[in-house]
């Protein structure tokens, strides 16, 4: 309990700095961004979920991003409908944006896992995935949007009973991506911190000694990678929501992947980390995209090579290593007073 | 213009497409095969070998010679790269595939830098066409078909009968027994990785006169030998050339009654089933 209270609090901490910063630099049109950056942070965090905890390195949760943002947009255009949905669009939007990526990772996880696809081969067929359904989307203009992609997306408006929830305002919205960031990070390190969670930590770190515990491997792996696709979908709804526009290069393996760079600057093994990393670099694309934007990719692409050669933890890995330089110090400070 | 001559032309076309993804896909399964390292910058490889090209032919060589550098530059970048990246790695597999990944994207925006985004034009070596029943085919497609036929062919006899064959199969198939047995591993790798590297660059040079010349072209190709791999199986070579024929084929084919897209997304959904009922490939004897 103790552990799932402390990443939401920290995150509680790192959203309301960034809002902030991006406020005193750029006003409401940095609150704005950073509802995005917010967003992608949710997505980064399926992320980490499934590469960091259970050590599934995918290249294509961009696949279960883009398709829980083409859910929303279905829902709430005229795209794939003669109309929008007559009764909570959005609402429905939002749910759906989380049962078909769940039932996409279900139908490919089960084909995966039990035939025993690990390591590379499935990162492998995740990048294929979302290569693919990027072209697709590029292709199959009726339901996708082809190149244009659908604009005019509405943002979130759900119907409630006694009245109408509506984000109005850049403010709203970067609050209730906070608070949705919030709970999704507050329920997982809950998650986490159960029996199942200790489960997930032993995928990555010894399969063998968790068969011989008796437990199902492939349906620990199955577990995480649907949740990490419902969650990968439910931020694509609301990334969605929030640029009123959806392109199939959101279901397309550069965000897959960027995603990746995300969560190995912030740190694969927390999930503060890979909202952390989502917001870094996000934002350090943004201020530089006026200036200098391709190199700005390769110093990603740099950065990336780096982070994998030095072995490194990301941020979060190294504030972790310098505060407990810090405490060793002071412990030390006490030893040498306690004997004096 | 008959039915039969149609079908012929497509069969015709579907085999440049085979032919050429054999070559890339003999790299990338070797090298993963024996170093258990998906080379996710396979693609750019390719795509630095059609730049090759472009490069060459601006200074003034002729096709044929273009031709000829492309591999020679490529495989050098190959044993460059495993030299100094890629066997710091091969304790950690999948750091190897990140920094492989860090690496394509490195190769596609430093291209993007230097060429700009747009298309370069690479103009084929033989021009004209030649008469197949009766309809013209372009000789440089039976050239490339023709070309990367006998090169696979030459790549896995190259692995079957020398002793270098036989010493990479070796580690291919028991790297610690290879090397209880003499056969210096690290040394074998960095060559493998220089032919991979080759071939993906011969193949980008084959294929520059008949595509759009681009920094990303890459990627498609990536998928497709992956794909290949993945339906072939690692265990053997020979398969490894056979799931080329499977997936470039099988596409040819449905892209023949729809779009090109459409059939990569089925051959992948194909490639998924085959990977749960036999995960070994299609063509292992396991």
């Amino acid at each position: 309990m103790k552990r799932s209270l402390l990443s939401a609090g920290q995150v509680a901490v790192l959203v309301v700095g960034v809002a902030i910063v991006a406020f005193v630099a750029r006003g409401e049109s940095g609150i704005q961004q950073a509802t995005l950056w917010l967003v992608l942070g949710l997505f980064a965090v399926s992320v980490s979920l499934l590469w960091g905890y259970a050590g599934l390195l995918s290249f294509g949760q961009a696949a279960f991003f883009g398709l829980g943002a083409f859910c929303y947009a279905w829902a709430t255009t005229d795209t794939l409908l003669a109309e929008p949905l007559a009764w909570n669009p959005a609402l429905i939007g939002c749910l759906l944006s989380i049962l078909l990526p769940v039932l996409v990772a279900l139908a490919i996880g089960y084909f995966l896992f039990y035939g025993k696809v690990v390591g590379a081969y499935f990162t492998i067929v995740t990048l294929a995935l979302s290569f693919l359904l990027g072209s697709l989307g590029q292709g199959w203009t009726k339901v996708f949007g082809g190149f244009t992609g659908i604009a005019g997306v509405p943002t979130l408006s759900i119907d409630i009973g006694v009245g109408t929830f509506a984000l109005r305002g850049a403010w709203s919205s970067y609050v209730f991506a906070a608070v949705v960031l919030l709970l999704v990070v507050a329920l997982l390190s809950r998650m986490l911190a159960t029996p199942f969670g200790l489960a997930v930590d032993g995928v990555r770190d010894n399969e063998p000694r968790l068969q011989y515990l008796g437990m199902s491997v492939v349906k620990v792996k199955l577990a995480t990678f649907v949740t990490s696709a419902g969650i990968a979908g439910l931020a694509g709804a609301l990334f969605a929501a929030e640029s009123n526009y959806v392109a199939s290069d959101m279901m397309g393996p550069v965000l897959s992947t960027e995603a990746v760079i995300w969560v190995a600057v912030g740190g694969r093994r927390s999930l503060i980390g890979a909202v952390l990393g989502a917001v870094l670099v996000r934002a350090g694309g943004y201020v530089l995209s006026g200036i200098a934007i391709d190199y700005w990719m390769l110093f990603l692409g740099g950065l990336l090579l780096a982070l994998v050669l030095l072995g490194s933890t990301g941020v979060v890995g190294i504030l972790q290593w310098l505060l407990a330089k810090v405490s060793a110090r002071k412990d030390r400070g006490r030893e040498a007073a306690g004997a004096a | 213009m008959g039915t039969a001559q149609l079908i012929l032309m497509q069969v015709l076309n579907t085999g440049v497409i085979i032919g050429v993804l054999m070559l890339v896909t003999l790299g990338l399964g070797v090298i993963y095969g024996m170093m258990d390292v998906l080379n996710l910058a396979h693609g750019e490889l390719l795509m630095l070998g059609a730049y090759s090209v472009v490069v060459a032919s601006t200074m003034g060589l002729g096709p044929w010679e273009a031709m000829i550098v492309a591999p020679i530059v490529v495989g050098a970048i190959g044993y460059g790269l495993e030299r100094g990246l890629i066997s710091r790695l091969y304790r950690r597999p999948l750091d190897a595939l990140l920094a492989t990944w860090a690496l394509s994207l490195i190769f596609t925006q430093g291209i993007r830098l230097i060429f700009g985004p747009a298309p370069q034009s690479v103009t084929a070596p033989i021009q004209g066409a030649v008469d197949i029943v009766g309809l013209p085919f372009p000789k440089y497609r039976l050239f490339v078909l023709v070309i990367s036929v006998v090169l696979t062919l030459l790549v896995l006899a190259l692995f079957r009968y020398p002793t270098f064959g036989v010493k990479t199969r070796a580690v291919f198939q028991n790297a610690d027994m290879a090397r209880c047995l003499g056969v210096r591993a690290p040394r074998m790798y960095s060559g493998v990785f220089a032919i991979g590297g080759a071939l993906a660059g011969f193949a980008g040079a084959l294929i520059a006169p008949l595509v759009t010349v681009e920094p990303t072209m890459g990627a498609v190709y990536l998928v497709r030998s992956f794909l290949s791999v993945i339906v072939g199986g690692v265990g053997n070579l020979a398969g490894v050339a056979g799931g080329s024929v499977v997936i470039g084929g099988a596409e040819g084919v449905i892209a023949y009654f729809s779009s090109g897209v459409f059939a990569q997304v089925i051959v992948l959904a194909i490639a998924i089933v085959i990977v749960r009922v036999r995960p070994q490939g299609i063509f292992s004897k396991r």
